[in-house]
């Protein structure tokens, strides 16, 4: 039961890191490759801010406003750069990223990590095993609903005009880098979020947590749940993080059953995009030309 | 060794560093040029062919320039077969630019452990070891065989592709269709055609860029994402389409990557070469020698 | 759609609780006692982390067919792939742990101890290793033991015998960025420092270079007479060896025993003058445990094995004495019951490996080390270092 509720938490953290990602994947259209990198920005201050004895909510908030700071000042050249130059960015800065937390052992522990991260508590109240489960599954829900709501005002429709046709939008006369930069920052903030729990729940972190196979792990819950839907990535979420263990009934070995996890992985992200680009929940798309 | 000579050792290094890179981008750059494609399965492609090569060469036995060929032609019908199936396709179905990016992304997660579940984790590599001996022993100058070589041959290579781009017939039309894919179509010229012969170069220049990491340092499955990332930084730095630029912006960045190490520790490399990338596109986009679109 | 979203969740959830209830239903007394196996099994470290389980394999197929099991009842050796990641190995750890029920789980690298040791302590399971080198780990839990000398203590043995017997003067590092790294870099300087030996140079290394080249054309152009190798990769080292020796570099090598690996053998000649401090292991020894260990794997694999998988063998065999003597108390094998039995019965063994001599009160143990070195393409003893 303990390792049950061990993927569920885990499910929407992911949930939660994949929603971040919807908002500049399905909403903006703008790929990114470096969910991890903000993922990573709060789980890091959540670890070194509760060495000083800050309380977990404070540790997540400063972690937060650090990622939406950071992502903004590295998206801004890059918000008024064609799409194709935005993901080089992103895997660039998440490959510099995790070059930067290897080195900066002062700071991060480098390889090693930070250990003994205490877990979270909400206005003094520690979770149970079960209870932090049913947290995480309700903060996911509610920044999911924030997000529908949010589609749904201008600034949403904004997004999603920018998304489908840049140039159009910008011609009238709508500020879009501005929007993508909110986007950006907004989705980082929520990453960030997510890592605060990760570190919590994890005790332990380390850079290999938030490298770019986490980024890419993230991205294909988004398109398999289908981009732009919000909902689809937080199901897509959960049986993703239950999958592996689907997995494990199968007769490989040891050695093989990592990298056919990660080709599962890439057939997945392969089929998805092939067959159902809309993903699982996403609305068929009318043929363009 | 001085000083003076350390320098030019560094430099040595990052130009036959550089050869690899811009060789290992042109290959990458072909797609893009083309039709916009992000071809990151090119990784991909990379690592099939060195596979083969090592396979060839390491336990089959062949000479080299035979194994070359085969992993000639192992990448050609690899790359063949992501342009029809995967590009071509998606194209087809109305794909947009994040469905082609998810899909060639896919695909080289999918190589890469399909590389990895057959081969195993741990990479492989030839030995070299005749052809680095130094030419100049005693001066303390490390120039040797195998830096001549890739060098060379990539000159080689961008001059011949320069040349066909320029006169060739299908040369010709590959522009044309790079320029307006739509008025090509009007004039007649198959640009699906055109593309499979484009997919088929860009697939046939992994192979030989494979042999020099076989040769050199070896080739590890889980290094895919940093080799067409680096090829991904250097087309971007040269500029799209552009054969020399893509040779320049190679040079700078194998350079710039030896001579940190004059000055930083060497952690730090991967840093300065995405800073690089990122001046070049806060300050000048389209490359160094791209149209500013 | 939104209402049909809430029940396909809830309904997927409900499949998965159901599946995880199962599989916590108690298991019968004639099944077998899991021992985890939490090592790199893919990545870049994995073909070290499927060697060294070929020799605890051969120990447990040994125990299972011919010593009637461990306590009375057959083992299973339960691989988990840790990927030498704080991430992976966390879930593979509750996965061994909650799911699978292990009591004593093998387990390895520095980044993995240091993340699953906490959680080893709050389950009471026991952490047993043969391929932690660091001295971050030491002191890190009473739930860990290592079984492998940590290598800051191997340093002070091999710079004596390399300023006293193999005429280095001029020592450099190259130095992997990592705890370890750290750890040993300060190690080699405080030791040669002491010893009165002139420091040639460092160079900074990332845990997956390829390409030292650059750096090492640096350190080279500092004319050392050896390089202390701190890294942990077989692969890495050689090529360290290989890229220097291209570079013209005629001086010698030194290292610990992470150097001794089936990449490193390969380089055959170019391997020659590299030296490493080792946990005593011969191949060709007479000891009664170590000649029977030999050969059988030698019958299992078709190939001799090395010193990390015979100290591999010697981890399943040491859960077997623990066990054996548990059982015959009535003691259930709990990792409480097995550290209490360790510390309290057993401060030494002597297995395949040589022998052990445990410091319970930090993890650590002392072991007779030898130097070796790469002649002729094989390693060999080169000499005892004391103990």
């Amino acid at each position: 039961m303990d390792y049950v509720l061990y993927l569920v938490t885990t499910a929407a953290i992911f949930g939660m890191l994949a929603l971040s990602l919807d908002i500049l994947v399905g909403l903006a259209g703008l790929m990114s490759l470096a969910s991890a990198v903000f993922f990573g920005i709060g789980a890091y201050s959540t670890a070194l801010l509760m060495g000083h004895g800050f309380s977990p909510f404070f540790c997540q908030i400063v972690g937060m406003i650090v990622a939406a700071v950071a992502s903004m000042l590295i998206a801004f050249p890059a918000v008024r750069i064609k799409g194709i130059y935005f993901l080089i960015i992103t895997i660039a800065v998440q490959m510099v990223f995790t070059v930067l937390v290897q080195n900066w052992r002062e700071v991060t522990g480098g390889d090693a990590g930070i250990a003994g991260i205490a877990p979270y508590t909400l206005l003094g109240h520690a979770f149970s095993k079960a209870g932090f489960a049913i947290f995480t599954m309700a903060v996911a829900l509610l920044i999911l609903i924030f997000l529908l709501r949010l589609a749904a005002t201008p600034f949403g429709s904004l997004l999603q005009a920018i998304r489908d046709d840049e140039l159009g939008a910008a011609s009238l006369g709508k500020h879009v880098a501005r929007a993508k930069l909110a986007a950006v920052a907004l989705s980082s903030a929520i990453a960030a979020a997510a890592g605060s729990f990760f570190a919590h729940y994890s005790g332990y972190i380390d850079p290999l947590s938030f490298d770019v196979g986490v980024s890419i792990f993230t991205l294909l819950i988004v398109m398999f749940g289908g981009a732009g839907t919000l909902y689809g990535p937080l199901v897509a979420a959960v049986i993703l993080c239950f999958l592996p263990e689907l997995l494990k009934f199968l007769p490989l070995s040891a050695t093989t059953a990592a990298p056919a996890r990660q080709l599962v992985y890439g057939v997945l992200l392969v089929s998805v995009v092939y067959f159902r680009p809309q993903g699982l929940f996403g609305r068929t798309p009318t043929k363009k030309k | 060794m001085d000083q003076s000579t350390l320098l030019i050792n560094l430099l040595t290094d990052g130009i036959t560093t550089g050869a690899l890179y811009a060789l290992v981008a042109i290959g990458f750059s072909l797609l893009w040029w083309l039709g916009g494609i992000i071809h990151l399965a090119h990784g991909g492609v990379i690592i099939a062919a060195g596979y083969a090569g090592f396979v060839a060469v390491g336990l089959w036995g062949l000479p080299v320039w035979l194994s070359l060929v085969w992993a000639m032609g192992v990448a050609v019908i690899l790359g063949l077969l992501i342009q029809h199936f995967a590009y071509h396709k998606m194209l087809e179905r109305g794909a947009g630019e994040m469905g082609m990016l998810t899909i060639s992304l896919g695909i080289l997660i999918c190589l890469e452990y399909i590389v990895t579940l057959i081969f195993g984790p741990e990479g492989v590599m030839l030995d070299s070891f005749s052809l680095r001996t130094p030419i100049f022993p005693t001066s303390g100058y490390i120039l040797d065989s195998f830096s001549l070589i890739v060098v060379g041959a990539v000159l080689l290579i961008f001059l011949a592709l320069f040349l066909f781009i320029k006169y060739a017939q299908t040369g010709k039309q590959m522009r044309a269709v790079a320029e307006n894919t739509d008025l090509s179509l009007a004039l007649g010229i198959s640009t699906g055609r055109i593309a499979m012969i484009v997919a088929a170069l860009a697939a046939a220049l992994a192979a030989p860029a494979s042999f020099v990491y076989l040769y050199s340092r070896g080739l590890e499955p889980y290094e895919v994402i940093h080799i067409v990332l680096m090829a991904a930084i250097v087309a971007i730095i040269g500029g799209r389409g552009s054969l020399p630029g893509a040779l320049l912006a190679g040079m700078i960045v194998g350079v710039a990557e030896s001579i940190m190490v004059w000055f930083f520790a060497a952690g730090w490399r991967e840093f300065m070469t995405f800073t690089l990338l990122y001046a070049v596109l806060l300050f000048r986009p389209w490359g160094l020698f791209g149209k500013p679109r | 759609m939104k209402i049909a979203k809430g029940t396909k969740l809830l309904a997927a959830l409900s499949c998965v609780a159901a599946l995880g209830l199962g599989a916590t239903v108690h298991a019968a007394p004639d099944e077998p006692r899991n021992i985890g196996f939490l090592m790199p099994l893919t990545g870049g470290a994995g073909k070290l982390g499927e060697m060294m389980m070929q020799g605890s394999v051969l120990a447990v197929d040994e125990i299972n067919s011919k010593h009637n099991g461990a306590g009375g009842r057959p083992i299973k050796l339960l691989p988990e792939d840790s990927q030498a990641t704080a991430r992976v190995s966390i879930a593979g750890f509750k996965r061994l742990v909650d799911l699978e029920k292990s009591e004593v789980v093998i387990t390895g690298w520095t980044s993995v101890v240091s993340a699953v040791a906490p959680l080893a302590q709050s389950a009471e399971v026991m952490l047993i290793s043969a391929s932690t080198a660091s001295p971050a780990v030491r002191g890190i839990s009473p739930y860990f033991q290592s079984t492998w000398m940590f290598d800051d203590e191997t340093v002070r043995l091999i710079l004596p015998y390399a300023k006293d017997h193999l005429g280095v003067k001029r020592l450099a590092l190259m130095t992997v960025v990592s705890d370890l790294g750290t750890a040993l870099a300060q190690s080699v300087k405080t030791e040669w420092s002491k010893l009165g030996g002139e420091f040639a140079g460092e160079e900074v290394h990332q845990q997956d270079e390829s390409n030292f080249r650059p750096i090492l054309l640096r350190l080279l152009a500092t004319k050392p007479d050896a390089i202390y190798i701190t890294g942990s990769v077989g692969r890495q080292s050689a090529q360290i060896v290989r890229q220097s020796r291209e570079l013209g570099y005629k001086g010698k090598f030194l290292s610990y025993g992470a150097f001794e690996d089936p990449e490193v053998k390969a380089l055959g000649d170019l391997g020659e003058n590299a030296f490493y401090a080792s946990p005593s292991f011969e191949v060709d020894s007479q000891q009664p445990k170590t000649k029977a260990f030999v050969e059988a794997f030698k019958e299992r694999f078709g190939r001799t094995p090395n010193v990390h998988q015979a100290n591999h063998y010697d981890l399943i065999y040491i859960y077997k004495q623990v066990a054996d003597a548990l059982a015959e108390q009535g003691t259930e094998v709990t990792g409480k019951s097995f550290r209490k039995y360790l510390v309290e019965h057993v401060p030494q063994y002597t297995g395949a490996a040589g022998t052990y001599r445990f410091d319970y009160s930090d993890g650590s143990v002392v072991r007779p080390t030898s130097l070796k070195a790469l002649k002729g393409g094989e390693f060999v003893k080169i000499t005892d270092l004391v103990e």
